[in-house]
């Protein structure tokens, strides 16, 4: 073979493999490329069922909490006005004018507190009254129906100029705040409870302290089933691309705090 | 004719298998392939009829056929590319591309020579809009398997061939008169033929499956 037609053999085959391996790199990062971008759609899509999950969880535990709230209010309250009611009608007597006219006055009165108890529990039933009330006012519900109870002094506060977050991260922040309340009302031998609200245009933050017995934070980290609802609290705050903190001294009290980044939180869809 | 090289029946079976999978084609970009395969193979045994029977040249079919070969690819490539600048160039490129040729076979080449100059061009094209359709692939992945999408098939096709054609295209002067670079080169381009054609045939199998499963 002459040296200059196997000069042109040996240019023709460096050519043509050059090509060629650069047509199987191109067609190789396709693919590449590709089933990255798959997985990613794939959890993405995953993130969002399990958002959707939890934010269903989180509507159900509050109906559960709210049908809770409502039965204790009619047996304990309610129900105790109206027996009252009931009680000072069947003791009325005609002959005592004066005694009368008094025991149709209670009547009256605990039947109209009844009333007005009733119509607020009401507005507790729809399923969309934190939608409606807003977060604020949701709170000072919550807050309201603690202090009704006489064992807690309660305080809302808050700072910068207030923004709706979007109805599914309300219904969620809401929830947490429903689980925080619980826990410091179960274990926390508190006597004062503030939820300080903080409007900032970066994010929006949550600090619900109590001035309880406190508690040791290290077995959160291993006990599995002792920091159950905690660890919930901290999962659906991550779901909504929140922070979640808690931070507990032992006879001083505890302190959790939330922060919903502000382009996660200020559309409402 | 009684030592048809095996490119030719790859090209036959692609005719084939377009034909069975015709009802699935015609509502497509590809409905055009049938007829397209048909005149290739008709091109191919003609051609070899000629230089091995009748020992004519036949320098001049291939130039007919290859420029034909450009055009439809640019025509699938319009249809299947989504960026309008895209597809005006292959659009642009299917109106020029004979012009083109017909330039070169009247003032450069001349009509009995291969238009090796002009299939350069061609060639260059070819990978251009192979280019910008996986480019599209990655800016607006689908949604399905890459491996089971049909235009990928033809794209992968078209790129490993023009790719693996470019350096003869280029040395094309140089190994007219070589016998033995003329020979080594007609092993790759064989070889790329095969390629092509299977890929023509699994993109006609895809398309197949594709329309079977979206009717399902």
């Amino acid at each position: 073979m002459p040296t200059e037609s196997r000069e042109i053999i040996i240019t023709l085959i460096a050519g043509t493999s050059t090509l060629l391996l650069l047509g199987a790199l191109m067609i190789s990062f396709l693919f590449l490329y590709r089933n990255r971008h798959r997985k990613l759609l794939r959890e993405r899509e995953q993130l969002r069922l399990s958002y959707e999950r939890e934010l269903l969880k989180s509507q159900l535990e509050i109906q559960e909490q709210t049908f809770k709230h409502i039965s204790l209010e009619i047996h304990d309250n309610i129900g105790q006005m109206l027996s009252l009611a009931k009680l000072n009608l069947s003791t009325m007597d005609p002959s005592q004018p004066t005694s009368l006219e008094q025991k149709i006055s209670d009547s009256k009165k605990l039947v109209g507190q009844a009333i007005y108890d009733l119509r607020n529990l009401s507005h507790g039933l729809s399923t969309d009254y934190i939608a409606d009330m807003g977060l604020t006012r949701a709170i000072e519900h919550e807050l309201e129906m603690i202090r009704k109870s006489g064992d807690y002094d309660t305080v809302l506060d808050s700072d910068g100029k207030a923004y709706p977050l979007d109805k599914q991260r309300e219904l969620i922040v809401y929830r947490i705040i429903q689980e925080t309340l619980n826990n410091i009302i179960k274990h926390s031998a508190s006597q004062k409870i503030i939820i300080h609200l903080q409007y900032s245009p970066e994010e929006f933050t949550l600090t619900i302290t109590d001035n309880g017995k406190g508690f040791d934070l290290t077995p959160l980290n291993h006990d599995t089933s002792y920091g159950l609802g905690i660890k919930n609290m901290y999962n659906r705050a991550k779901l909504m691309g929140a922070g979640f903190q808690i931070s507990s001294t032992l006879g001083e009290g505890t302190s959790v705090v939330l922060s919903v980044p502000v382009e996660n939180a200020n559309t409402r869809t | 004719m009684s030592h048809l090289p095996i490119f030719i029946y790859f090209e036959l079976a692609a005719f084939i298998v377009s034909i069975l999978t015709w009802r699935y084609l015609k509502g497509t970009a590809f409905r055009l392939f049938p007829f397209f395969l048909f005149f290739i193979v008709a091109v191919e045994l003609i051609g070899n009829y000629m230089a091995w029977v009748l020992h004519q040249k036949n320098s001049w079919l291939f130039n007919i056929s290859t420029t034909l070969e450009f055009v439809f690819y640019a025509y699938i490539f319009s249809l299947a590319l989504r960026n309008p600048a895209f597809k005006k160039l292959a659009l642009r490129f299917m109106a020029v591309y004979p012009i083109l040729v017909l330039l070169n076979l009247l003032f450069i080449q001349g009509f009995t020579q291969f238009h090796s100059y002009t299939v350069v061009v061609g060639n260059l094209f070819m990978i251009v809009l192979c280019c910008l359709f996986f480019y599209e692939l990655l800016l607006h992945p689908l949604e399905g398997e890459l491996s089971r999408e049909p235009m990928f098939w033809i794209g992968t096709g078209i790129l490993f061939f023009h790719l693996g054609d470019l350096s003869f295209d280029l040395l094309f002067n140089l190994l007219k008169n070589d016998a033995t670079g003329k020979d080594f080169f007609l092993s790759i381009n064989n070889n790329l033929i095969l390629i092509l054609y299977s890929c023509f045939i699994i993109a006609f199998l895809c398309q197949r499956n594709l329309v079977k499963s979206l009717s399902h």
